[in-house]
């Protein structure tokens, strides 16, 4: 095949994005076109996969492969695509209500798994595709069409998550830093195993225009001080208040789901597992 | 509703289900958000005296099982996707015997389709969602007013027989907004559970024949309460199929069966010599009435049914449907869920479905229908041609 020198336009779609204007997902969707360019991913190797909410309606708005799959089950059906095309680079992207609400369930498990896949979390802390119900990350003082008299429950941390589940790669950045965040998705697609980068991205709509200047006047570049290979500067990391630190949290050097049953693959074979009659020898009725 | 009198307002149907369900003694709200039955939700926010935001489906139907057994009557409003992952928690609520009303918002399927669509694609899901296909009860509006006393009726029939029900209706009907008179709707009466009033010991499944057992709330302080999803016998503790575990369960239906005889509600105008009926329930009977009024004013008269108790199908229906000898079917979904509902695989050539997706269907669909069916063989059986009954 001809070498191909992409750019970032070569990775826009033809839809036109439904979100409304101002939506922080625009800054996820231009970053993301910067980082496949600056990776030269060809677009027959990446497959983009979503479940459903504003965020989700991303794959559509890149020239990759593209899933909109339902509500909650983004990082499953990545997890299938993974393991039945190794080669291919696999990013998940779910909202926060998408993948801390009803789809929480499938996180712990693909972190502990390692599958080497990258998870695109846009954390906006509202429903905005249902007008603006109350989501796993909404604030105490947010109020939303389902708190009208505030929130009752704490928030929930999608990075301590993250860190407790075992993800082998944890980064955090803001699409009002479309800069960062192109650096941010490069790193999480170039980690060997489960990326999960936590992408604050605002909702203009439901949440509002303050949420860009909270995020930014919060934001704060982990520094050079930090050390991504100690769980203990990640843990003070998600533990922080008060401030919210950008950029790359965690990273462990483990094997990943692949190479482990791959492993275990060549054990089975070795066992003489697969072979119909081998299987039955022990079930022999003597004659 | 005196309160009310002369009062018109814009509204929506939400509005009217959630303040009737309060009406009627509802008193927990659990949501998920889910479009096209976030405006419930909303409201109930505001309306009844205990709303809570579920993680999921699975999480809501579950909470609210956890609240009826406590005395509690819930709520909640969902649309297929949502549904569908309330699935094994409504056969959980069916098998325990607690009362609860899911309104279902139809929209276009399949799976997460068209959030924005309205549809009526959900009926035989229903038939058969209970495993065994044991009958859950479905009422679905036709109108504004249906929405207000459909609502108090299905939290009635739900306390009465202590089974989950299900108010079936679509994108349209609690979406669109309209001037609605408030003092058009009668009063609703608050709904009780058939409460369990003896002195001596409490077997909380014990039951007459056909009927629900009487209820004790998880905390009564007097008597054990044990409530259970796996076939079990009066006592409520698991037991294989030992005979009484299993007359347990065969009460199941048979309680709905008998319990359902008083709800059994439809529309019927017949049109004076008229041999063709048209047949519709939820939004489609809006456009079924336009119709008929037009065909009334070029002097074709046809006579309506509107379903409003889908399931258990009322009887009565049945015996309308016999007497014509053409019956146009009107639904918004391709394959005619309420026609394979009433004549399974053998729908007679005198039935002609009028289907259609991704928008409501209009009165002209309606009679162009009913121009079809005029041109096609008529049933020769059908009481209105001197057939038998059968």
């Amino acid at each position: 095949m001809e070498a191909r020198n992409y750019s970032p336009k070569d990775f826009r779609s033809d839809i036109k994005p439904v979100w409304c204007p101002g939506c922080g997902d625009f800054g996820v969707l231009n970053a993301l076109y910067q980082a496949l360019a600056k990776l030269q991913l060809p677009h027959e190797d990446v497959a983009i996969v979503s479940g459903i909410g504003c965020s989700s309606r991303l794959p559509g708005y890149v020239k990759t492969y593209g899933f909109n799959s339902i509500h909650g089950r983004a990082l499953p059906v990545a997890q299938g695509v993974k393991l039945a095309r190794p080669e291919t680079t696999v990013i998940a992207v779910a909202g926060d209500g998408d993948g801390l609400s009803i789809g929480a369930g499938h996180f712990p498990h693909m972190a502990r798994r390692n599958i080497d896949l990258t998870y695109i979390m846009l954390d906006n802390s509202i429903y905005g595709m249902t007008k603006g119900q109350m989501s796993p990350t909404t604030v105490e003082e947010q109020p939303t069409k389902t708190t009208p008299y505030g929130m009752v429950e704490d928030p929930i941390n999608p990075v301590k998550l993250a860190l407790a589940y075992g993800a082998s790669f944890i980064a955090r950045s803001f699409s009002g830093n479309i800069k960062h965040t192109v650096q941010m998705i490069i790193q999480a697609i170039q980690h060997p195993g489960f990326s999960f980068l936590h992408l604050l991205s605002p909702c203009v709509t439901f949440v509002g225009r303050d949420q860009f200047d909270l995020i930014r006047s919060l934001s704060v570049d982990l520094g050079n001080e930090h050390d991504p290979t100690s769980v203990e500067h990640a843990w003070r990391v998600a533990e922080e208040v008060g401030r919210i630190s950008m950029g790359v949290i965690f990273e462990a050097d483990k094997p990943t789901f692949e190479q482990r049953y791959e492993h275990a693959k060549q054990l089975a074979h070795q066992a003489g597992d697969g072979d119909f009659r081998n299987l039955l020898k022990k079930y022999r009725v003597a004659a | 509703m005196s309160e009310l009198s002369s009062r018109r307002v814009l509204t929506d149907a939400s509005r009217l289900i959630i303040e009737a369900a309060v009406r009627a003694g509802a008193n927990v709200f659990v949501g998920y958000p889910i479009t096209p039955a976030n405006w419930l939700y909303h409201y109930a926010t505001q309306r009844f005296p205990t709303t809570l935001p579920a993680t999921d489906e699975i999480t809501t139907l579950q909470w609210m099982a956890g609240f009826a057994t406590a005395g509690k009557f819930p709520v909640t409003a969902t649309s297929f996707p949502g549904f569908a992952l309330m699935v094994e928690s409504v056969n959980m609520a069916y098998m325990m015997e607690l009362p609860m009303l899911i309104v279902l918002v139809q929209r276009l399927g399949p799976s997460t389709g068209s959030a924005t669509t309205g549809a009526q694609g959900d009926l035989l899901l229903l038939r058969g969602v209970i495993s065994g296909g044991y009958p859950l009860p479905v009422f679905s509006p036709s109108n504004f007013e249906d929405c207000w006393e459909l609502t108090g009726r299905a939290v009635a029939a739900s306390l009465q027989m202590r089974t989950p029900v299900v108010l079936l209706t679509s994108k349209e009907m609690v979406m669109t907004s309209r001037s609605f008179d408030l003092s058009r709707l009668p009063d609703i009466q608050q709904a009780a559970w058939p409460e369990y009033r003896s002195a001596n010991g409490y077997l909380p499944y014990r039951a007459k024949p056909a009927e629900p057992p009487p209820f004790l709330p998880v905390g009564n302080r007097q008597h054990q309460v044990r409530i259970n999803a796996s076939t079990h016998d009066a006592s409520g503790l698991i037991r294989k199929a030992t005979p009484e575990a299993l007359a347990n369960t065969r009460r199941l239906q048979e309680k709905i069966e008998a319990g359902m005889q008083k709800h059994m509600l439809f529309d019927y105008h017949a049109a004076p010599g008229s041999d063709t009926l048209l047949v519709t329930y939820g939004v489609t009977a809006e456009a079924a009435r336009d119709a008929i009024r037009r065909l009334r004013e070029h002097g074709r008269a046809i006579s309506l049914l509107v379903v409003k108790t889908l399931l258990p199908f009322p009887p009565e229906a049945l015996a309308i449907l016999r007497r014509y000898a053409r019956v146009l079917i009107a639904e918004e979904n391709l394959s005619g869920l309420l026609r394979e509902l009433i004549y399974g695989q053998m729908t007679p050539a005198s039935v002609l479905g009028v289907n259609k997706i991704g928008k409501l269907i209009s009165p002209e669909d309606i009679v162009a229908g009913y121009e079809k069916l005029s041109s096609m063989p008529s049933n020769p059986n059908s009481e209105a041609q001197g057939g038998k009954r059968s």
